[in-house]
């Protein structure tokens, strides 16, 4: 082995590859900068000035936070529709009609895990706005119509049949009009009670599909990964409209 | 001797570039992207302001901040009954003075497209967002709609005919949402829980009579 270790036909090709994956790598983390400045320079954050110049201090941060917090949701109450609300700072995700909470739901893990916590201010004032959803895509459809002839079919209309599609966990990735991604992954629980989550899996899953679809993305959407109870994810999922509001604190 | 040497260096080859391929695959799928992540987290200048806030203007963030959260927890406190269904679990939830007071199984739209000809079809699908008890109905007596009869293979009769009109299969109560849908009782109790209506909200008989009395006539009943 050692021999063959020293061989150079051996040598040469190993370190080509290599090299040529070092500098993929390189390439890669150039691009993503790269992706990062043309998202910022698109949303006009100003990343040069800080709004208060207070946000080093610890309970003005929360203050305002709290004051964006609790206007927002004042906003959305407002609204008709049916927004997600995904909170962060109380490891919640909820869905909400003109103001009335319909429905909350722990978030069992989430990454990163201090999602948005140091961003400067002006940076968190951009993402805690209600935001539109700008574009969906779900493992599960929505509503599922069934089609049923009338007459060839008499009698069993009624009959509930088996969803196959809602026997998959959830997998629901929506990015906002104010560039904030949220991919939520559906988490079963077993016949002892407990979730068993395999989000390591998950997030390397998710990641690859990515890579495969654009290994150099032009644009850059920070996004946060949750994992939620499967059944009440779908339920927020068939709940929250595909133009819905979404909003978001930490 | 020399052709087995070749096989374990060429196996030795391969097994080292995938070895390589692997790490960086990872690495490019793990280290990149937290590499953007913090690098957008962190491309913001904080400015570093007063070094302390006046103890009024921190007084006055403190006051808005209270005010403001008041007036949000108002928003989910109401004293009124109201209803809550979810349509993809079918269950419902009813609350009076802020407590929930009822929850349990129901059933609603099967979300099956029937269709008869291209002028006539129905999905039938419980509305979502927020609905008012328009009326509430004591023995209400169901009143066939076309579907019911196209259901079955048969020919709709025309308005007003006696077949249209049943006794019996809503249950002792029905709470009218407005456009024909109503929440009402059930003679098929083993398929609650199940999504097998043609819009309406299905109930057993006591938790019908539970919602039929703490509900009013302008109560809201928020379907999602």
């Amino acid at each position: 082995m050692k021999k063959i270790l020293s061989d150079r036909r051996f040598i040469v090709p190993a370190a080509s590859a290599f090299i040529l994956m070092m500098i993929f790598l390189v390439v890669q983390l150039v691009m993503s900068t790269r992706a990062v400045n043309a998202t910022l320079a698109g949303m006009a954050i100003d990343k040069e000035a800080s709004v208060s110049g207070r946000w080093n201090d610890h309970e003005i941060r929360r203050l305002q936070k709290d004051i964006i917090w609790f206007e927002q949701l004042l906003a959305l109450a407002k609204h008709d529709s049916i927004s997600l609300v995904v909170n962060l700072n109380d490891s919640v995700v909820q869905i909400s009609l003109r103001g009335l909470e319909l429905l909350q739901t722990k978030i069992l893990r989430q990454y990163p895990a201090n999602f948005m916590v140091s961003a400067g201010e002006a940076t968190w004032m951009h993402y805690s706005r209600i935001s539109q959803i700008k574009n969906e895509m779900a493992g599960i459809p929505k509503r599922q119509v069934k089609k049923v002839v009338a007459f060839a079919s008499a009698g069993n209309a009624h009959e509930p049949s088996e969803d196959q599609e809602n026997q998959r966990p959830l997998y629901w990735k929506i990015t906002t009009a104010g560039n904030l991604g949220v991919v939520i992954t559906g988490v079963k629980m077993s016949a002892d009670s407990t979730y068993v989550l395999q989000s390591g899996r998950d997030l390397l899953k998710y990641r690859a599909n990515e890579f495969l679809k654009d290994p150099f993305p032009s644009e850059y959407t920070p996004t946060v990964y949750l994992w939620l109870d499967d059944r009440d994810a779908k339920a927020i999922y068939k709940a929250v409209s595909s133009k819905g509001n979404v909003l978001f604190r930490n | 001797m020399k052709i087995t040497e070749r096989y374990t260096r060429i196996a030795s080859l391969t097994i080292f570039l995938a070895l390589i391929l692997t790490a960086f695959l990872i690495a490019s799928l793990t280290i990149v992207p937290s590499f953007q992540y913090n690098y957008f987290i962190r491309s913001e200048k904080i400015v570093s302001g007063a070094d302390s806030i006046p103890e009024p203007e921190l007084t006055a963030l403190k006051k808005k901040a209270e005010t403001l959260g008041r007036n949000a927890e108002k928003l989910s406190s109401s004293t009124n009954s109201f209803l809550i269904i979810n349509t993809s679990d079918n269950t419902f939830r009813l609350y009076k003075n802020r407590q929930m007071i009822g929850s349990g199984l129901c059933s609603t739209g099967s979300l099956i497209h029937l269709e008869v000809d291209s002028t006539r079809s129905w999905v039938f699908e419980t509305p979502r967002g927020v609905l008012q008890v328009r009326n509430k109905i004591v023995n209400p007596v169901w009143r066939k709609p076309d579907w019911a009869f196209i259901e079955e293979g048969l020919q709709p009769p025309p308005p007003g005919h006696p077949s249209r009109f049943e006794r019996g299969v809503l249950g002792d109560y029905a709470l009218d949402l407005g456009n024909g849908y109503l929440i009402h009782g059930t003679l098929y109790q083993r398929l609650l829980g199940r999504p097998v209506t043609h819009g309406c909200v299905r109930l057993n008989d006591s938790d019908l009579e539970l919602v039929y009395q703490t509900l009013n006539i302008g109560s809201k009943v928020y379907i999602y």
